[in-house]
Formats: structure tokens, sequence, C-alpha cells
């Protein structure tokens, strides 16, 4: 008897333990679509660190929440931080004028959009793959406050 | 004789019983959930039948289609595909006090496998917001509309 409750007392904690990880530290999730594609793929396993306040870094790849519920998770890639212009010029993004090097996607030559000002607290996402047509995209400005998470690892199923 | 009104009995009780059930236990909430769940399964596989006789002859969405255009649409997009798969989440079920309407807001995602492809893709995500009216012990969709995402 003493024994099963020691075993149930291991369960609960390592229960406990992985309950407090995927809360507050990283979370499993896999990628639906190819928004994200060639980077992320459809079906792959990512593991997102759970941010509290995001910091806006260029490049990250983020999870992040509409503003409404029941609420909606994205994936995208932040291309430019609060305070910058960002505008999309025959595919090219430029970021205060000056075009953003992108060596994780092909651009797509119609993408245009005129020059957009980021307020405080909020970045521009888009996904790394450009073979849409723009109007057909989840893109645009992103509250900070939605970011939920930021990818930290991810591992390709199919090869 | 006999036996045959025993078995007509029986059957008349258990069909009350069923009333009972039914009215004291089913409510209106889960009727509406139970015909999403038809019209779900009726996309999915393509019975086209089966969710008109759920929608509305009145029916409107945000796309401006009536019903026709939407059982068309839902054909031709069930064409594209060897198979359908609708995950539903989030769902919630409001009911107004008069019994008469409800509405149900539900993010939907939808899994295609495309012919000839072994694997499926998500092909859309997105939340509904889907209005029912009760028709005798009915509920039939009257109306879809799906809310512009915010991301403010």
């Amino acid at each position: 008897m003493k024994r099963y409750a020691k075993r149930l007392l291991w369960l609960l904690a390592i229960g406990a333990a992985v309950f407090l990880v995927v809360k507050f530290i990283a979370v499993p999730r896999i990628v639906y679509g190819d928004s994200m594609s060639p980077t992320l793929k459809s079906w792959e396993l990512c593991v997102m660190q759970r941010v509290r306040h995001y910091e806006p870094r260029r490049g990250d790849i983020v999870e992040f929440r509409t503003a409404d519920e029941p609420p909606l998770y994205f994936v995208k890639r932040v291309i430019a931080l609060p305070g910058e212009t960002v505008a999309i010029e025959h595919g090219v993004f430029k970021i205060n004028s000056v075009p953003l090097s992108e060596p994780y996607t092909t651009a797509n030559p119609n993408w245009q959009m005129e020059p957009l000002l980021l307020h405080a607290g909020r970045v521009f996402v888009v996904g790394d793959n450009r073979d849409f047509d723009l109007e057909d995209y989840v893109k645009g400005p992103v509250a900070t406050r939605l970011v939920k998470s930021r990818l930290a690892w991810h591992w390709r199923w199919k090869r | 004789m006999k036996w045959l009104l025993r078995i007509a009995m029986v059957g008349i009780a258990v069909f009350a019983l069923w009333r009972v059930w039914q009215w004291v236990f089913v409510t209106d909430e889960m009727r509406v959930r139970k015909q999403i769940a038809i019209m779900e399964s009726a996309v999915e596989k393509g019975k086209l039948l089966q969710l008109a006789d759920a929608v509305a002859a009145d029916y409107s969405d945000d796309w401006g289609m009536d019903k026709s255009m939407l059982l068309g649409g839902v054909s031709s997009f069930r064409s594209q595909y060897d198979a359908i798969f609708i995950h539903l989440s989030d769902l919630t079920v409001t009911v107004d006090p008069d019994h008469q309407k409800a509405q149900a807001v539900f993010i939907a995602k939808v899994l295609a496998k495309a012919k000839g492809s072994f694997s499926e893709s998500e092909v859309r995500s997105e939340r509904f917001r889907l209005y029912f009216r009760k028709n005798d012990s009915t509920w039939e969709l009257i109306r879809v509309e799906s809310p512009e995402l915010k991301f403010d």
C-alpha cells in the first residue's frame, strides 16, 4: 500500500512539473498550414518558449492570439519593430526605407504595401511563405501583449 | 391479442418516457449543438440533402450567399478534395430567453486531403458565429458570420 502511495506521489509530482513547465516555460505545438513554409512546414513539431512581456526582436518566429474570444492562434515572423516604418515594394520589405534581407524566403514581386508606421507596443508580422496573394494572408501590425510565445526549437517529421 | 396489447402498452410507455426525457433533460442548447454536429458531418461527407434540411430558406451570410449558393459552394469545395476533416473548438451556444433563437460561436479548423495526396493539410482556420431559429422542434440555420480578426 505504501509503495502504491509513493508511486502515486511521484506521478502527481511529475504531472505538476509538466503542468508548470507547459504553463510558464515552454509548450509543444504542431504547425498547421504552410504560411511559414519553408521554415516551418505543416505537421512539424515546435517547442515554443513562453513569454510574459514580449521584448520584440526582428526575425523572431512568434505565436500570437487574436484580441477577441474565442481566440485564434497564429505563428508568424516579426519583420518590423515598434517605431519603425514598414513598406513592401515589389515583394521586398523596406524598414525605414532600407531593404530588408530575408534569406529564409523568396520575395513575391506582386506584393505591394504603402509605408506604415508602427506605434509603440506593436510589431509587424508576416509568414515566410510569399506564394499567396497578399490579401489572402494574415499579416500586419500585432500588439506585443498578444504575443504568447517564441519559437525555441522545431523538428521536421517529414523530410 | 393479450401479448399484442402488452407490447403496445410498453411501446406507449417507452415513447412517453422518451418524450418526458426530451422535455426535461434535452435542452435547446443541446439541440443546437447536435444540429451543428449534424451540419459538420454533412459538410465532411458531402451530404448536401442533410445540410439543406438544416438550413433555413431565408439563409444569408457575410459573403452574400443564399441557401442555394451555400449548398453549391459546399459541393464545389468538397469536390476539390478526397477527404475533409472539420475540427470545432471553443463552442459556445447562447439561447435567447424566449427559446426561439440561438447563437453559436466557435473556431473551425478545416483539414483537407487533396486529390491524390497522402496527407491532409489545413485549408483554413476561422471563427464563426451562427444564428439559429426554432422551427417547431428543430433548429434551422438562418445566418453565418465570420467576425473580423482583431490584433490590437
